[in-house]
């Protein structure tokens, strides 16, 4: 009947139509025009996250935007060290209790105001003594701030805290924003600060920053960067790979799932770089609860774990065996020479044997009538592998006779029953730089007795230790309370560490230049000397 | 006809009084403590009990349901949703926003649904199992039982990264809507076909067709003069709920495709337990829903003049 041909007409006359709108195969995405090589070039980048309004005293703003707009006093580089950024030097007393800071001469914000003494002040007193941000210690610590002249910044602390110089490397909420760049009440307005780079257009979808050209420093070698938001991980991937953004990737930017690593690698089109682990993933007993009063059980169970297994099977090689608590590339961690991370079973059977636990009928050890059955918590939306690590650690300790139960959660579970302390063991993992080691030793390793607290170890002879540490003065005496702590975390196997994940990006082939710094919110470091080919 | 709608207004606000406090309860039904949840995405990691203790203060979460609620409701009915927590902006405005693209893009998946389905499901009725008809009902499993997130995904793949054609996110041009509409659109306008299709066939098999052929009407006179219409109340019923739906349930889609709708910010409001933003979303949806199926039934008078409202 006519129905059909007009039916398959009208199916033709719509693709007809939509095909002539369609740009021509092959040619690059509607959102950058293809730059010929004197013209303006755009690094395109994809965040995992919505960009937010850009405030750096507030925690609604992606913190790699944040990296790309505002400065640091010091800047934590590559290598571990603390170097200068809006200060230029600082000298500290010896008793660590006045800080003086001498401020980079010539340095404005975007909209044009000088960077002085008095606008650093401005902004150090917006989160100084503010509860919003009591998870900082430096927060909390600093007593007064004098400004002796436009160039010397004066702080005076209550005690020593040598922290508080990492802290000022940090994103929020300490970098500085223009003092004309907020209202008349003092809410934040505009997002304004002495960055390479400044604000073009910024909305829920993306941002287009352009280089600053009064910057103090040397200028970024791109023209223009434009940050779209593309929530979804393997929408990154395809995006990268189709050239709609230029690169991908690290914690704070848009992470890239290990499942679409090989086809990046396999692709003629991108280039992926690495960088070794900076982050540590762990085991934590239930701190103080029977089997982990016990340190023969953690004990063994460290020496009952893979770890190169783990490497080879699940991370194909992009991860590094924990040799330690922490990686050592963080400042001021050593090894000592408790070898408590071999992998070793006949090892751990002699330990748990050691304790009293004696093999029941079901392969499984048993003490007083109580088989050693543990539920292992993890969190699997943090990393795929963090699943197919806990089934893979549930068939090693079956080896030694431990039964694992997994629980694999999402965050909020996750979450739930890590402060309600209802696990035997739970999967957690380090900060990275620049918050460890204090951060880490601080607040899970340190005794607190209160409901919500976050301990994953403590132990009566090591808060002294850490107590000490952090208003230690001199570097040698700070490197042997170091020494001592990771000797005490060695000898009690206060928790089981597993394995470094690499950090991992991938650029498009185009782009030339791009560096991985000290941190994962480095953004500003690692296009700083991007160029585009084409 | 007032009475009529009188009654639906007031059972609508007793249906979305009811289901504001049963969110409230399920956001504390779900695992974990909001104020724990909102400060570990606040700050990433594990944060301490001094954080945790300054978030409930701060947004009053230290309170009983029963005080927190009651302070929400004072504050929305007297037209105030409050600020988000998640990103500190007055809710109003961002769902004012978030609406606008989720209507868009609900409306031209609509309109992309009728252009398809229609057709397809009246070919598919006249010509029942011959060739068009198989390969819609082959078409229409496939595309109802695929999830859509596959699709959309299937769909990026080819005509972003293979082809090129097309971007693979966002939403600057038309053609970067073209992608989320076909992934939306081809699983309704496959059941909605289906629907038609079998309401027509039915009403194919009516006496009062024998009738009309015997007169000498012609097919199209038949279709669109007492076919359709005799069909429209069932149709335009389905219809109208999907695109209610549309409107209000394509979280999936919105993340993959980085397209900021109301899906999108809900979904961001749950991870945060924004409950504020949870609350007025949900509201919005139920709103919409509510108001589409009214459209929906006050339009059977226009289908079916023996129908009257009292």
């Amino acid at each position: 009947m006519r129905f059909a041909r007009m039916f398959y007409v009208w199916l033709l006359l719509a693709f007809l139509l939509t095909a002539c709108a369609l740009p021509a195969p092959g040619s690059p995405s509607t959102t950058a025009d293809s730059p010929a090589p004197a013209a303006e070039q755009t690094l395109i980048l994809a965040s995992g996250r919505n960009l937010g309004p850009g405030n750096p005293h507030a925690y609604d703003s992606s913190m790699v935007l944040l990296d790309l707009l505002y400065e640091p006093l010091v800047r934590y580089a590559a290598d571990g060290t603390i170097i200068p950024a809006l200060a230029e030097s600082w000298e500290i007393t010896a008793d660590g209790l006045t800080w003086t800071f001498a401020l980079r001469p010539g340095v404005t914000f975007h909209d044009g105001s000088a960077f002085d003494a008095a606008a650093a002040k401005w902004n150090l007193e917006r989160w100084l003594g503010n509860e919003a941000h009591n998870w900082l210690p430096t927060a909390t610590r600093i007593l007064t701030i004098d400004t002796p002249d436009a160039a010397t910044l004066v702080l005076t602390l209550a005690a020593a805290y040598y922290p508080a110089m990492q802290d000022f490397t940090l994103i929020r909420p300490v970098r500085f924003l223009s003092p004309s760049a907020v209202q008349a009440d003092g809410t934040f307005a505009k997002p304004v600060g002495t960055g390479p780079w400044q604000v073009a257009t910024l909305t829920d979808e993306g941002a287009t920053l352009t280089r600053y050209d009064a910057y103090w420093g040397d200028l970024p070698t791109v023209d223009k960067i434009a940050i779209e938001v593309v929530l979804d991980a393997q929408t990154r991937i395809a995006a990268l790979l189709s050239g709609d953004v230029h690169a991908i990737g690290g914690e704070y930017l848009g992470s890239i799932p290990p499942e679409s690593l090989a086809s990046l690698e396999q692709s003629d089109a991108v280039t992926v770089l690495t960088a070794e682990g900076i982050t540590s993933f762990y085991l934590a007993g239930n701190h103080g609860q029977p089997p982990f009063d016990d340190p023969h059980v953690r004990q063994a169970i460290n020496h009952a774990i893979d770890r190169q297994g783990l490497v080879d099977a699940i991370f194909g090689g992009r991860a590094e065996v924990a040799a330690g608590l922490l990686p050592a590339v963080i400042p001021y961690v050593t090894r000592s020479e408790v070898a408590a991370y071999t992998y070793d079973p006949e090892r751990a059977r002699t330990l748990l044997a050691a304790a009293g636990w004696t093999l029941n009928a079901d392969g499984v050890l048993e003490k007083n009538g109580q088989p050693l059955q543990l539920e292992l918590v993890v969190d699997q939306s943090r990393l795929p592998q963090t699943a197919s690590m806990a089934t893979a650690i549930q068939a090693q300790l079956k080896e030694v006779g431990i039964a694992l139960e997994l629980r694999l959660y999402d965050y909020s579970g996750w979450l739930d029953a890590f402060y309600a302390r209802e696990y035997d063991l739970i999967m957690r993992f380090s900060w990275g730089p620049p918050y460890d080691p204090h951060t880490l030793l601080a607040g899970a390793f340190r005794t607190d007795e209160r409901p919500e607290s976050t301990v994953s170890y403590a132990s009566p002879d090591l808060d002294p230790l850490i107590d000490a540490v952090l208003v230690s003065i001199g570097e040698s005496e700070r490197q042997a309370l170091y020494n001592q702590i990771w000797q005490h975390l060695d000898e009690q196997a206060a928790v089981m560490p597993l394995v470094y994940p690499q950090r991992i990006y991938a650029v498009r082939k185009e782009v030339q230049g791009f560096r991985l710094g000290g941190t994962e919110y480095d953004l500003s470091y690692a296009v700083h000397q991007v160029t585009l080919t084409q | 006809m007032i009475r009529y709608l009188l009654q639906r207004a007031l059972n609508s606000i007793l249906l979305l009084l009811g289901l504001s406090f049963l969110i409230y309860l399920l956001i504390y039904l779900a695992p974990a403590d909001p104020a724990q949840v909102i400060a570990a995405q606040r700050l990433g990691g594990t944060p301490d009990a001094d954080q945790i203790a300054w978030v409930r203060v701060r947004y009053g979460l230290d309170q009983s349901i029963w005080v927190q609620y009651g302070q929400w409701l004072q504050r929305t009915l007297t037209g105030d949703l409050g600020d988000s927590i998640r990103t500190n902006q007055p809710i109003g405005q961002e769902l004012t926003k978030h609406l606008r693209l989720s209507a868009l893009l609900g409306g031209v998946t609509m309109l992309f649904v009728l252009l398809v389905a229609v057709p397809s499901g009246v070919l598919a009725a006249y010509r029942t199992n011959r060739t068009w008809d198989h390969w819609a009902r082959i078409s229409a499993a496939v595309f109802v039982s695929v999830p859509d997130f596959w699709l959309g995904f299937l769909l990026i793949w080819l005509f972003a990264v293979h082809l090129g054609w097309l971007p693979a996110f966002g939403t600057k041009s038309w053609q970067h809507y073209l992608l989320p509409v076909l992934t939306l659109g081809l699983g309704q306008a496959a059941r909605l076909s289906r629907l038609l299709r079998s309401l027509l066939v039915e009403q194919l098999q009516s006496d009062y067709l024998r009738t009309a052929r015997a007169k000498g009407l012609r097919p199209a006179a038949m279709l669109w003069g007492h076919l359709l219409p005799n069909i429209a109340i069932p149709f335009v019923t389905v219809a109208v709920q999907q695109l209610g739906m549309l409107i209000s349930g394509t979280i999936i889609i919105e993340t993959l495709f980085s397209l900021p709708g109301l899906g999108n910010y809900y979904a961001q409001a749950v991870a945060y337990r924004d409950i504020p933003a949870i609350q007025a979303t949900v509201l919005l949806f139920a709103t919409i829903i509510i108001v589409f199926n009214l459209l929906a039934d006050l339009s059977y008078p226009f289908c079916d003049p023996r129908i009257r409202y009292r």
